[in-house]
């Protein structure tokens, strides 16, 4: 479960943030540019500071300002997943994908077959050893989301990751945020400004304006959703709404 | 007629092309001309034999051994120092950074002679912070480490401004993916940040590389002329000029052959590995 209350003075606005995100469900952010939304994220996974309030993510404290804490972002385990992907364009695939783990020095037999099989699951184990500044935009997506997932991230934030992917990248990308979450039960936060990415994942959005954010709302159910199922690994990417 | 008027002006218009072409290689052949005939001139002064011969003098292998040390270690403390000196200043905001901006540049337009008496100023056995030193027996000034630092002075800040264009130009977000990955800020430094703006770093560091071999003014002033200990290349020419001319030519020859293939060095570099190649 993550909680989180907390404020941060904007050039323009104050960020007043009050959000809370159970295990396994995907809290969806909206809101027009500038509103907030990567901020909120900055600085829930600890890239930037707010000014007071508190986020704690099940028992562990990750920020308080009363009693000056404040972990470091490399210390929150989160899964991040930058608005352009930022795929090192130096490394391969594997190297992407694997480059938590290295860092965190796990045995080198841990690191190739936890990597491969996040390569499995987001269907990269053909691209492993390409240049990932050769890739194509949804395959770029995919590897920043196997890669953040990879380190078995305590929560999950995602930033706009339907930016500019063909219809079977977005398929395939939307089909693994819910599996994933599902699977390694995280609360998991979705910027997104597409309705239809918000209601078919989300399970209760927030809508932010000029830094305040709204009370969590039920989505619409105009689209079919994409609702908690048994995950079922091993290739398999079929839409299960679709059959 | 408007047809024959039209093709006047159709010819009038031609003419003026051709007119503005023939002007324009004019002009870039004269700019070549002023810059690359002097080096031809140099050349011709030489036979390959006689650049051969002179080339096994002691005082050419001597001078040309010194620069190359002097260079490499001048180029060493502008990279070693010089790189997360530039990433911390792109990637902060403190207050007088301006200032700081400033300083850096300041090596870059200062004549190379007063670069010289300043350092003499400081590090000399009269100066500020030298008088001190030599009290403790050391005495930097007319030493091989002066020829170091007088290079130093004025090649790093041309490294430490290009490696700061390079961090200012690379987008935060790989550094913020690292960190949230768990990457220490150095892991970050040193697996995202240097092998993406590496080329451009290497490039930076040749053109220092270069600026430090071609070190004169600073270096006569503040390390003296001492054949074996200060007397780097540029220095053996200006001395040869004064008796032994041909010296001086094959000296300068091997001093161009230098630059030109420093200067193949950074296309090639530049060319090979951009930031995102």
């Amino acid at each position: 479960m993550l909680e989180a209350a907390f404020t941060r003075e904007l050039r323009d606005y104050t960020l007043a943030v009050e959000l809370s995100a159970r295990a396994g469900e995907i809290i969806v952010l909206m809101g027009e540019n500038g509103s907030g939304k990567t901020t909120t994220l900055h600085c829930l996974s600890g890239l930037l500071s707010p000014d007071q309030g508190f986020i704690r993510l099940g028992e562990r404290m990750l920020f308080h300002s009363g009693t000056r804490t404040n972990v470091p972002a490399e210390e929150r385990q989160v899964g991040y997943v930058f608005q352009n992907a930022a795929v090192f364009p130096h490394m391969t695939v594997q190297e992407n994908v694997a480059f938590g783990l290295r860092i965190r020095g796990l045995p080198r037999d841990t690191v190739q077959d936890r990597a491969a099989e996040w390569m499995d699951i987001l269907e990269l184990r053909d691209l492993e050893a390409v240049r990932a500044s050769k890739l194509s935009g949804g395959q770029k997506q995919r590897v920043a989301l196997a890669r953040a997932l990879a380190i078995e991230p305590r929560m999950l934030m995602l930033d706009e990751p339907f930016n500019g992917l063909d219809s079977a990248s977005h398929e395939i990308v939307q089909l693994h945020i819910r599996e994933s979450v599902y699977r390694l039960r995280i609360p998991c936060l979705l910027v997104t400004h597409r309705w239809v990415d918000a209601s078919m994942l989300g399970d209760r959005v927030y809508s932010l304006r000029q830094g305040r954010i709204s009370q969590p709302g039920p989505l619409p159910n105009s689209f079919p959703k994409f609702h908690a199922y048994e995950p079922r690994y091993g290739g398999q990417t079929s839409i299960p709404w679709k059959q | 007629m408007p047809g024959t008027t039209g093709c006047i002006a159709g010819l009038r218009r031609r003419g003026a092309i051709r007119l503005a072409a023939v002007a324009g290689i004019t002009l870039v052949g004269a700019v070549c001309f002023f810059l690359f005939a002097p080096i031809i001139a140099l050349f011709l002064r030489s036979t390959p034999g006689d650049f051969l011969s002179a080339l096994h003098d002691p005082r050419v292998t001597q001078a040309l051994v010194l620069s190359l040390e002097t260079a490499i270690a001048s180029t060493a403390f502008a990279v070693v120092l010089g790189t997360p000196a530039a990433y911390l200043h792109s990637r902060s905001r403190y207050p007088g950074r301006q200032l700081v901006e400033v300083i850096i540049d300041l090596p870059l337009i200062l004549p190379p002679a007063v670069a010289g008496v300043a350092l003499l100023m400081l590090w000399g056995r009269m100066g500020i912070l030298g008088r001190y030193l030599h009290l403790a027996g050391i005495d930097i000034a007319f030493t091989t480490l002066a020829v170091v630092i007088a290079q130093a002075f004025v090649s790093s800040p041309l490294y430490i401004r290009q490696a700061k264009e390079l961090f200012a130009s690379l987008d935060p977000v790989y550094e913020q993916t690292a960190q949230t990955l768990g990457a220490s800020p150095s892991t970050t430094f040193f697996r995202v940040v240097v092998p993406m703006t590496g080329a451009g770093l290497v490039s930076a560091s040749i053109m220092a590389f270069a600026r430090a071999l071609g070190e004169f003014g600073a270096t006569l002033m503040f390390a003296g002329n001492l054949p074996g200990v200060t007397q780097t290349m540029p220095l053996a020419i200006y001395s040869a000029m004064q008796g032994d001319f041909e010296m001086a030519i094959t000296l300068s020859i091997l001093l161009v052959i230098i630059s030109f293939a420093i200067m193949a060095l950074v296309r090639y570099t530049a060319k090979t590995g951009g930031p995102h190649a």
